[in-house]
């Protein structure tokens, strides 16, 4: 498929995704609905809904799916750098301890009951970059970092703020189901203020990860000889590195850690666009959307009058779907 | 003449002059480059060689610009090629590394050659048809064009080191660094690609390849840097580097070093170490002749016979082989008659030794008296018969006369190892 036509396929299944998201739920919204309740926003119209379904759409589902649309491009933009920047396969935005530090920072916060779009955030994003950097430091061999090192001191340091965490929610108490909710992933809690911060965060990081597209192939061909075709290798994973912190710091503060997008999504991507990250990235950021879109209705369909965390179901469905994968195209990934 | 001349995309200026001053590398405490010395020119090809570990790799490192050297400078054109940005750099530098690893993930042929344009491409620029011209030049040249839409994982190594080779073209390089870059690939393609360096140089572009083959370094370079334990012990022409001296020196094995006769190439061969410890007390003598006694006295030598050897020719192989061994031999000028005063000293040897090998050395008019000599053995004499003597006789059926006599009254054997065995059964 031509890169043209494969991305205006997924944009079409983007945006019928995105009114399945807020058409589905306990309360079914028309699709023709929910294009009149949207357009009254701009040309005002006479009312074919009702009150409490205007609010649905525009309070609860909109801002709702578009935190999963925005934190599954997010986290896909973010593997995509992740794995060209590692050479890794196995590498994923969680890889270098930034979810658990992201983590860990908006835990500190919860756990003192300040629950927050002010605090949660901040603390999120000086947990992800804390942890991005003392990882990178660690991976320090002269003037260079080695890859080797830094997954494991990934490893180390992800072990290190778990811990953490753990013990936080040993101590929180009453805040500790709020806590645990927090951390196993989801969206229920989405509003427009956290859109509003997410949006800017996610566009910015996958218009800069996209702008170094061409210096992410020749990484793959090794880092010397990337350096040798001219890529400024260190400079280029220190700007990766953050841009991905804060991709990741903002998705964690209001969603939790939902695993394996970051990973898979690259991967399936990978099959149809192939490795050159012109096509790669624009692409997985629509697909990661429109997987955690339909990961969300399906974590909030799943048991009638009752949410399940998403983190949960994107676990539950990409780790069955990511072992098929790897076995049936093990030549085409590795 | 031009194959991927510097006519276009080369937005800096300079004639591409690398020079390495007073160079100390170090792999943490190792030290693997010592005062490392060296100034290229334009359209020089310059080999490196050493053994494992001498540094070639280290001073190829140093030069592109990845292992920044704890002493010393490195320029290119009076810039120091660390301060150069990697993007300049490599719009006159290009590196084609000993082995390539695999893609992480599959590329096509021409997706990895057109990276080579990466350093041409302005930040979100995107490729020009100049740049798509100058990897369709470089996919031809290489001979990797008709797989051009081939993905990189399923090549061979010596494809995908082609494809590697193209994508360093593609750079447009004034300076192309090899390192060891052909060592894993067949010979017939090592030569194609050395054919190659030998145009690019002729273009202007300067060469400096680690190599491991001496014959190869030899026929293709026009200078030598040899290393060893990261110092350079030898810099300057073929003739002048390679000698069994240095050889000595840097490799701890001795070589011989000759012009081959037809194409005045270098041809260096390595000689393992002298087998140390006692000689038999009873000599073999061999009747040598145009290079075919030197395997013969080769393997004597190696299972601890004293041999002695003549006539020989100085100049010749076999010459050269039993100077190194020290052998005692009986020797004649080149391409000379054998003189009654050499031929009573061969006459001598042989009654000395006892056994005497003939091998399947050709006969003329100036060695005849080779003939005479191994007569006298008689039952002492041996011969090794690889090809029939018909094919070796250019004296008219003189030789032949001879040699058939000889040939129904003593041991024959068409196989060296079967000599051996025989020579070594019968010897103290």
């Amino acid at each position: 498929m031509k890169r043209n036509t494969t991305l205006l396929v997924l944009a079409a299944t983007l945006f019928v995704t995105v009114i399945a998201g807020v058409a589905i739920g306990p309360v079914w919204i028309a699709p023709q609905k929910i294009v009149a309740i949207l357009t009254n926003l701009v040309f005002p119209t006479n009312h074919t809904w009702s009150e409490a379904e205007a609010i649905i759409v525009y309070q609860i589902r909109l801002p709702r799916t578009f935190m999963a649309l925005l934190v599954g491009s997010g986290l896909a933009v973010a593997g995509v750098a992740m794995q060209a920047l590692f050479k890794n396969p196995l590498a994923d935005p969680y890889v270098l301890g930034a979810s658990s530090g992201a983590g860990f920072g908006a835990a500190l916060i919860i756990s003192f009951g300040l629950v927050s779009a002010v605090f949660v955030p901040p603390a999120a994003f000086a947990g992800a970059i804390f942890a991005t950097f003392t990882v990178y430091a660690l991976s320090m061999i002269g003037p260079k970092s080695s890859v080797s090192l830094l997954l494991l001191s990934g490893i180390a340091l992800s072990t290190l703020f778990s811990a953490l965490i753990s013990f936080l929610m040993f101590l929180s108490g009453e805040n500790l189901h709020q806590l645990v909710f927090w951390l196993m992933g989801g969206l229920w809690a989405s509003r427009w203020e956290y859109v509003e911060i997410t949006f800017p965060v996610v566009l910015v990081g996958t218009v800069i990860v996209y702008a170094y597209a061409r210096d992410l192939n020749l990484m793959l061909s090794g880092e010397e000889s990337a350096q040798h075709l001219g890529v400024a290798v260190e400079s280029l994973k220190k700007i990766l590195l953050v841009t991905v912190s804060f991709i990741v710091g903002v998705a964690v503060a209001f969603c939790g850690i939902i695993g394996f997008v970051g990973l898979i999504v690259p991967h399936v991507v990978r099959t149809f666009t192939g490795p050159d990250h012109k096509a790669l990235i624009p692409a997985s950021a629509l697909f990661g959307g429109i997987l955690l879109i339909w990961a969300d209705i399906i974590a909030r369909s799943a048991i009638p009058g009752s949410e399940v965390p998403v983190g949960i179901i994107t676990a539950l469905l990409g780790a069955p779907f990511f072992m098929y994968l790897v076995r049936s195209r093990r030549k085409n990934i590795f | 003449m031009r194959i991927l001349g510097q006519e276009s995309g080369s937005e800096t200026g300079g004639p591409g002059r690398v020079r390495v001053d007073g160079v100390d590398c170090y792999y943490v405490q190792t030290q693997a480059l010592n005062n490392a010395q060296l100034t290229v020119r334009p359209g020089e090809v310059i080999g490196l060689v050493g053994p494992n570990g001498s540094g070639k790799t280290t001073l190829i490192k140093a030069i592109s610009g990845v292992l920044r050297p704890q002493v010393g400078i490195i320029t290119l054109d009076d810039a120091d090629v660390y301060r150069i940005k990697p993007k300049r750099l490599a719009q006159q530098m290009a590196v084609v590394p000993q082995s390539t690893d695999t893609f992480f993930f599959d590329f096509t042929v021409e997706e990895v050659v057109l990276m080579g344009r990466s350093p041409h491409i302005r930040f979100l620029g995107t490729e020009s048809t100049h740049d798509f011209d100058v990897v369709r030049k470089a996919l031809e040249v290489t001979d990797v064009a008709r797989f051009a839409d081939r993905k990189i994982n399923e090549l061979s190594g010596g494809e995908r080191q082609r494809v590697i080779i193209a994508r360093a073209l593609a750079q447009e390089p004034k300076i192309l660094l090899l390192d060891e870059a052909t060592s894993q690939l067949d010979i017939g393609i090592k030569i194609e690609i050395f054919d190659l360096v030998r145009r690019l140089a002729a273009s202007g572009i300067a060469v400096i390849a680690a190599i491991h083959d001496l014959n190869l370094a030899a026929q293709y370079c026009d200078r030598l840097l040899l290393l060893k334990r990261g110092e350079i012990i030898a810099d300057g022409t073929v003739e002048e580097v390679l000698t069994q001296e240095h050889i000595t020196e840097a490799f701890d094995v001795s070589a011989l070093v000759r012009k081959h006769p037809i194409t005045n190439a270098f041809s260096i061969t390595l000689l393992p170490q002298q087998t140390p410890g006692e000689r038999s007390s009873e000599k073999v003598h061999v009747i040598p002749g145009g290079g075919t006694g030197a395997p013969v006295i080769h393997a004597l030598v190696q299972r601890g016979l004293s041999v002695s050897a003549g006539v020989v020719n100085t100049l010749d192989t076999d010459y050269e082989l039993a100077q190194y061994f020290g052998i005692e031999c009986a020797v004649e000028a080149p391409f000379s008659p054998i003189s009654s005063e050499v031929h009573s000293r061969n006459v001598q040897l042989i009654q000395e030794a006892r056994i005497v090998v003939l091998p399947n050395i050709c006969f003329g008019s100036a060695n005849l008296k080779n003939l005479e000599a191994a007569e006298l053995a008689a039952d002492k004499l041996v011969i090794l018969e690889e090809t029939p003597i018909e094919s070796r006789d250019f004296t008219h059926g003189v030789a032949q006369r001879v040699y058939n006599d000889l040939r129904s009254n003593s041991p024959v054997f068409s196989e060296l190892a079967t000599l051996l065995a025989y020579v070594e059964s019968h010897i103290g």
